[in-house]
């Protein structure tokens, strides 16, 4: 057994927009993410994380590469097989609005995957553990009662994780789990997590857009684009000693509650707008923003690959090529 | 500013009486069972519709008349003692009639609306559910068999069948579907991509699971809606059908061809007219009022 809980080898999905136009919202990702930690995804709208997340959670068929999943080939399943991967890996979704039915009382949202996996050999057993969840996320009892639409945000954020907590699960895909809620309640989420993680074991992949956030909640970061990885490395270094010229770019974005700090600070601006990621160009995905651009990197893309120990960069000028 | 702490004492909070104030657990059914019963309108609909059912079953036999005997001696004759609703040019009773009627419009309207949403909501949910190549080829299928008049089919059909009820409803069953199937198949077009049922696939929820619990629940309040629409479409077609001769034929009768003979004679005896009328609208409002209400008992962000 490896201590990888999943590794991406590869990975690529394309969505076919008619005409005989592809978009690239994932192309050609390779990570890994060890047992117990929380590898942070970052980047800007539209760049792919929400589709890395889903594929790998096997909501879409990926259309080219490798998912291993505790050393399992998940790239290809069975019925069966999805089961029991259904009963490893869950996910949290961004919406908590969208990702609860209405019709559905908080109890019965919580004990559908169990009814599903037939878990629960009696009703009682059944109330017993959603009960448990309940608890588990800081909601009580008398909650499992009421519909998903008699909750606030970040209640109803709480239930989505009692129901992907409901199997067990290892391994939790968050997709931007906080991103909808009130800053306030983001920091009770947050914590919430955590304290699943230390108590449950988990590992996470949790992606968002607020680098603060993944600060606070990651032992390692990487960082896409474009449907491809730029940089990958711990938490600590990602912040102090970023490599490429996009995390460094995305890092002086982060507005920090200091005015003197702020002053100081340089920001680095990026010129243009991201490009589209249907039929996009050959060569590095950053080439068309970056500053250090050669001609070298309009045509060839460059490969992610270990400039420091654990510290991955793909750029040709980092890299020295 | 100190505190008093002699006028403060703790509370004990138990967790049995926050239970007492939520209640037992209920489903949805149960919920949506439980609303509905507390909607006075919508009950008063239930009532008269069933009502409307026993005297259909039971009416005919309440008075002295049959609903075929021609009595030319006492035609169009008012309402009165010996003929509660009065009777028609050939003396016939109307009381009778109206109940044979009922027996038949009620059963045309309740028959062509379940088979025509049930159709529907099948070939619309697959269409919709499964999406791609079947999707295009169903909906194709679908505007072929809409391009053609409805008439076109109640023609073909009585010339292979005859008159009477069975063709009449297979008329219904062929073209009237493919209202509700475009209506479920936006729906499940719109369903699909929300998150929890996306969430429910994950979970490892089959289709069929997800079709049962997630699509099926939050698309009712359209169906139901649909559906009740429906009926009176279907009492009213069915009227039109009679008049035009291709329907029903006389002895048998129906709300609508009550509706129709009395219509000819509205100025000199408009209780012909009037008493099937009301029937048929009476009937139509309480389908209207249990059809709101059941819109609104299946939708739990209606709570109150």
């Amino acid at each position: 057994m490896s201590e990888n809980m999943v590794e991406v080898k590869n990975l690529k999905k394309y969505f076919n927009v008619g005409k005989g136009k592809e978009l690239k919202a994932v192309d050609g990702v390779s990570l890994f993410i060890r047992k117990g930690e929380t590898l942070g995804l970052v980047g800007e709208s539209g760049c792919g994380k929400s589709t890395l997340g889903k594929t790998i959670m096997k909501f879409y068929e990926p259309t080219e590469g490798q998912i291993l999943f505790q050393d399992r080939d998940i790239t290809k399943l069975s019925r069966r097989g999805y089961l029991n991967f259904t009963k490893e890996a869950q996910m949290i979704f961004q919406d908590p609005y969208a990702s609860l039915d209405s019709r559905m009382t908080a109890g019965s949202i919580i004990s559908e995957g169990m009814d599903i996996h037939k878990i629960c050999s009696s009703k009682s057993e059944r109330q017993e553990r959603v009960y448990e969840l309940l608890n588990l996320v800081g909601l009580n009892k008398e909650h499992a009662n009421r519909f998903a639409h008699e909750f606030s945000g970040g209640q109803r954020q709480r239930i989505g994780i009692a129901r992907a907590l409901a199997l067990n699960p290892e391994f939790i895909v968050c997709d931007e789990p906080i991103s909808a809620l009130d800053v306030s309640i983001q920091a009770q989420v947050i914590n919430l997590l955590l304290k699943l993680q230390g108590e449950l074991n988990l590992t996470y992949l949790f992606i968002a857009h607020d680098l603060s956030v993944v600060k606070h909640i990651s032992d390692r970061v990487a960082v896409m684009y474009l449907g491809a990885i730029m940089e990958v490395s711990d938490s600590h270094n990602f912040y102090m000693n970023p490599l490429h010229p996009y995390t460094e770019a995305l890092l002086s974005a982060i507005p920090i509650p200091n005015p003197d700090v702020t002053r100081a600070k340089k920001r680095i601006l990026l010129e243009g707008d991201v490009p589209s990621p249907v039929n996009p160009k050959p060569g590095c995905k950053f080439a068309s923003r970056c500053k250090l651009a050669k001609p070298s990197c309009f045509e060839k893309a460059p490969e992610l690959k270990e400039v420091e120990p654990g510290h991955f960069v793909a750029c040709h000028m980092v890299s020295g090529e | 500013m100190e505190e008093n702490k002699e006028l403060f004492e703790f509370i004990e909070h138990s967790n049995a009486e926050a239970e007492e104030l939520y209640g037992p657990s209920v489903t949805y059914w149960k919920d949506a069972w439980r609303r509905l019963k507390k909607n006075k309108v919508a009950m008063f609909g239930v009532v008269i519709l069933v009502l409307l059912a026993i005297m259909a079953i039971f009416g005919p036999m309440m008075g002295k008349y049959n609903h075929a005997d021609v009595d030319l001696i006492n035609t169009n004759k008012w309402p009165s003692g010996e003929h509660w609703f009065g009777t028609d040019d050939v003396g016939r009773d109307i009381w009778a009639r109206v109940w044979m009627g009922a027996r038949v419009s009620l059963f045309i309207a309740l028959v062509a609306a379940v088979v025509q949403s049930t159709i529907g909501v099948i070939i619309g949910g697959i269409s919709g559910y499964f999406g791609g190549k079947l999707d295009t080829f169903i909906m194709r299928a679908t505007d072929v068999i809409d391009s053609i008049p409805f008439l076109v089919y109640v023609i073909v059909i009585t010339m292979l069948f005859g008159t009477g009820m069975l063709p009449i409803i297979m008329a219904f069953a062929l073209t009237g579907w493919i209202k509700m199937a475009r209506l479920v198949r936006g729906q499940a077009l719109q369903l699909k991509t929300q998150d929890y049922v996306v969430a429910a696939t994950g979970l490892g929820a089959s289709k069929w699971r997800i079709i049962i619990r997630h699509m099926v629940p939050n698309m009712l309040g359209v169906i139901i809606v649909t559906l009740t629409m429906n009926i009176p479409n279907a009492i009213f077609t069915e009227a039109y059908l009679s008049y035009i001769g291709i329907g029903l034929q006389p002895p048998l009768t129906s709300w609508g061809q009550l509706a129709d003979a009395g219509s000819k004679v509205m100025k000199a005896f408009p209780y012909q007219l009037i008493i099937p009328a009301v029937f048929i609208s009476v009937t139509m409002l309480s389908l209207q009022l249990l059809g709101d209400g059941l819109r609104d008992a299946l939708d739990p962000k209606l709570r109150k």
